[in-house]
């Protein structure tokens, strides 16, 4: 290192590079980076340059907006439009959302910049989704946006009846083309080199070119877009299709009545396709006892399940030499250094770091209605240490309540700030 | 180690505006920078420690005399009989005492840890600036750091616009 230039300067905007360097490294919080950054001129330029910070836990996104910095214990708030129905985690600093009069948008959580997609509302219209979330009708389950690097940058949206509505994600203004994956059982979708990958109830893995020349020109107004059928790469798994011939109503009903069920996720890791289970124990008497003495806080219809987490397994996708029904799902004990964070909107694996603990399982359980008022838990969330097999709490006991507004405990999902 | 072997060796530090220190070989090595130079065979003599001024490198011989472990009085010895926990409390009241300066003298204390790399030192003057800025908007960092919103307005308001959520 070079010897500091002049003892005679002393004036902050002085600060050397390194230096500066030095002091956003330890500087946790990204609010905190955000302003010192913004500071002056010199310091802008010279942020540039400097390596990103050690990984901290991701934020957790709430419905109205609220997004909880939970390791520097602060939240913020993201100002939805005045007609936002419902808000969707979608990778890279955006936001899902879909307007009251569903129309839907890409909005960037941060600079509040929004591109309507009309040709993927009209497409949800045509389906019946609902815009409101959280509503026990056909609604939006989870969205998946391709970085605008990719080759073909998209957007997917699985809906609550296992569908998929694929768009491209064209420069406002443009049109963009429309796909329909056809597959009635899917239950969480990845992007994963180029392609949609599709995890139906039954651990069945579906592959979905999206190539072909589909979404190359757009989609005429009013014309039905494609369907595209998926290949099975992954068989499913025949413990479950003993069961049902119609996996598409007991998909409903396990998801309505669970009593010990396994939540499936499907997410990208370092190169591989991983699937995670994660069993749950319905404690029917207790959640009875509770249904006796409902309040207004157990939300719409009393439904508040004592979900308990007993278990997770991790597998990952062998797909084999690349032919159909060659693949299988094989069990992992660790991550490779890496931690993956699921929940049933956004999942996302990350290098460990100082936030995000080595061959660990972060869950958080998407319906959430269970917190009172200066409550600091998190309801059924935690974290599953692969190696040991143990369940922790995801927020250590004695930290402070969390500083969350009363009005959003509802549908928490995983958000990943990206620092520019 | 030469520590070892020589007891209580010294060594000579020069600042540029010519002030000398005399101070022992193991509190000069709380410096990795010093601690090369020695190993390396380059500090025969005296070491010239360029750039930073005799006020801030008392100041930073004041931090070395204090954080070398146990070695500098009586040898490896002298931890034994003083509790480590009881050391580290007394240590970080030491610290919080030290730091007390101005910002121009913080700021060259971070400099001359940063060049020296002196880790304690570093961690302690950076946390005290990190301290500061937490939690405060900008307007409260600039004033803190004294330093001159630079920006066009127009820029600032590009600025404000692209990370909202963190200005509000």
């Amino acid at each position: 290192m070079a010897p500091p230039k002049s003892q005679s300067r002393s004036g902050w905007p002085d600060l050397p590079p390194d230096l500066l360097g030095v002091v956003l490294h330890r500087l946790p919080s990204l609010a905190d980076r955000v302003r010192l950054r913004a500071v002056c001129r010199a310091w802008r330029s010279s942020a540039r340059h400097q390596p990103p910070p050690p990984v901290q836990l991701p934020w957790i996104l709430f419905g109205d907006g609220t997004l909880l910095d939970a390791a520097n214990n602060t939240a913020h708030r993201v100002r939805l439009p005045d007609d936002a129905a419902g808000c969707y985690s979608a990778g890279e600093n955006m936001l899902f959302v879909m307007h009251d009069d569903g129309r839907c948008s890409l909005m960037d959580a941060f600079s509040g910049a929004m591109t309507p997609q009309p040709e993927l509302a009209a497409l949800l219209r045509y389906y019946k989704v609902d815009p409101h979330d959280g509503k026990y009708r056909t609604g939006v389950e989870k969205v998946v946006v391709s970085a605008p690097s990719a080759a073909l940058p998209v957007i997917a949206v699985l809906t609550s009846d296992c569908r998929v509505v694929v768009s491209t994600r064209r420069p406002g203004c443009e049109v963009n083309s429309c796909l329909v994956l056809s597959e009635f059982s899917i239950i969480d979708i990845a992007l994963f080199q180029g392609k949609i990958y599709g995890l139906s109830h039954n651990e069945e893995l579906l592959g979905f070119e999206l190539g072909n020349g589909r979404l190359q020109k757009p989609t005429p107004a009013g014309a039905r877009p494609d369907v595209v059928g998926g290949v099975p790469l992954i068989e499913a798994s025949r413990a479950h299709d003993s069961h049902d011939s119609s996996r598409y109503i007991r998909y409903r009903i396990q998801k309505r009545f669970p009593d010990s069920v396994a939540r499936l996720y499907l997410v990208e890791s370092d190169g591989g396709l991983l699937m995670v289970r994660r069993w749950v124990r319905w404690d029917a008497l207790e959640s009875m006892a509770r249904r006796c003495v409902r309040s207004a806080a157990d939300g719409p219809g009393g439904y508040r399940r004592m979900e308990r987490t007993q278990r997770l397994d991790v597998f990952e996708a062998e797909l084999g030499d690349g032919r159909p029904r060659v693949g299988r799902w094989k069990k992992v004990d660790g991550l490779g250094g890496r931690a993956i964070f699921v929940c049933a909107r956004c999942s996302k694996s990350v290098p460990a770091g100082d936030g995000a603990r080595e061959d660990c399982v972060y869950f958080l359980r998407r319906q959430y209605l269970g917190r009172k008022p200066g409550d600091g838990s998190l309801g059924d969330s935690g974290v599953f240490d692969m190696r040991r097999k143990t369940i922790t709490p995801l927020l250590p006991e004695s930290s402070a309540p969390v500083p969350l507004p009363w009005d959003s405990p509802r549908f928490p999902t995983w958000f990943f700030p990206v620092e520019y | 180690m030469a520590t070892r072997e020589a007891g209580k060796k010294m060594i000579m530090l020069k600042s540029p505006d010519g002030m000398e220190f005399e101070v022992e070989e193991a509190v000069a090595m709380e410096s990795q920078t010093i601690r090369k130079m020695i190993e390396d065979d380059c500090a025969d003599t005296a070491i010239l420690i360029p750039n930073i001024n005799s006020k801030i490198l008392s100041r930073v011989i004041e931090y070395c005399n204090k954080h070398v472990p146990t070695t500098g009085a009586t040898g490896a010895a002298a931890s034994d009989t003083v509790a480590p926990a009881a050391l580290a409390e007394d240590l970080k009241i030491w610290d919080a005492e030290f730091i007390k300066v101005n910002r121009a003298t913080r700021f060259n204390l971070i400099q001359a840890a940063s060049y020296l790399n002196i880790k304690g030192l570093l961690d302690l003057t950076s946390q005290t600036t990190i301290d500061t800025i937490s939690d405060n908007s900008l307007e409260e960092i600039r004033s803190f750091l004294s330093t001159k919103n630079d920006y066009l307005p127009e820029e600032e308001q590009t600025i404000r616009r692209e990370n909202q959520w963190a200005f509000q």
